[in-house]
């Protein structure tokens, strides 16, 4: 499920936040976090689930590619044929 | 007060409207049955469900998702597709699934749904707007914006690689 918020409402809210002016970020990302409060153990475990992911992530990437790659089997070349 | 229900649609179009579901999901990968319901969902406009095999996976697209594709500020079909199709890649990749299968929550889910749509949907603008997305839904649950966007750039590229 994508979720039921606009496009447009998620553009400007992170436009807001991603404004160059450092103060207002600053102020925006204070207030979402005021918002968050002390019990909201919800949000500080999803943040922790996708640092947890994104560890996983690599060592799955770092197993890829540390495995050794199959060599493919050359066939064995032809005899040329007789004559030729 | 309840939506109340979406305009009448003849039949020619929603064949329509399931022949171009069908079109752009199978593009993007999505094994499984298709189907499309003239109703609002309060899902977004799709959902995906895991079925006993691949074959038996289902995607539903609701009319919400047509009406949202109409709106040029808001997510297209195509966007709302390819996260779903993130769904069942999440779900149906071996090295994916057994991470998401028992250990991640549905926030996590979403936002790892929305970074494979923002790797695998066709146009630039989609997916722009589902890495928008899975930022979004970082911020929002009070990740500063630094470490949201190192984490969201982190996850996609390590997803580029194993996808």
């Amino acid at each position: 499920m994508i979720g039921t918020k606009k496009l447009a409402a998620i553009k400007k809210e992170l436009r807001e936040k991603l404004r160059k002016d450092k103060k207002r970020v600053q102020q925006w990302v204070d207030r979402k976090q005021a918002r968050l409060s002390a019990g909201d153990s919800e949000n500080r475990r999803v943040l922790e689930e996708l640092m947890w992911i994104r560890k996983l992530l690599r060592e799955i990437v770092e197993e890829d590619e540390t495995r050794p790659k199959r060599s493919r089997k050359t066939k064995p070349q032809k005899e040329p044929a007789a004559g030729t | 007060m309840a939506k109340a229900p979406p305009p009448p649609l003849s039949s020619v179009e929603r064949r329509k409207r399931l022949r171009r579901i069908r079109r752009i999901a199978r593009k993007l990968g999505f094994h499984g049955t298709i189907e499309y319901r003239h109703t609002w969902s309060e899902t977004g406009g799709a959902q995906f469900a895991l079925g006993p095999t691949p074959a038996d996976d289902i995607l539903v697209v609701f009319a919400e998702a047509f009406e949202r594709d109409s709106d040029p500020d808001d997510f297209s079909l195509e966007a709302i597709i390819a996260h779903e199709r993130g769904h069942q890649l999440l779900r149906r990749e071996s090295k994916l699934s057994r991470m998401v299968t028992t250990k991640i929550g549905t926030v996590s889910e979403e936002i790892l749904a929305s970074l494979i749509g923002s790797l695998i949907a066709e146009k630039e603008e989609d997916r722009e707007v589902l890495y928008y997305k899975a930022l979004f839904d970082m911020v929002t649950r009070g990740m500063d914006l630094a470490q949201a966007v190192r984490l969201v750039d982190d996850l996609r590229s390590l997803l580029e690689k194993i996808l």
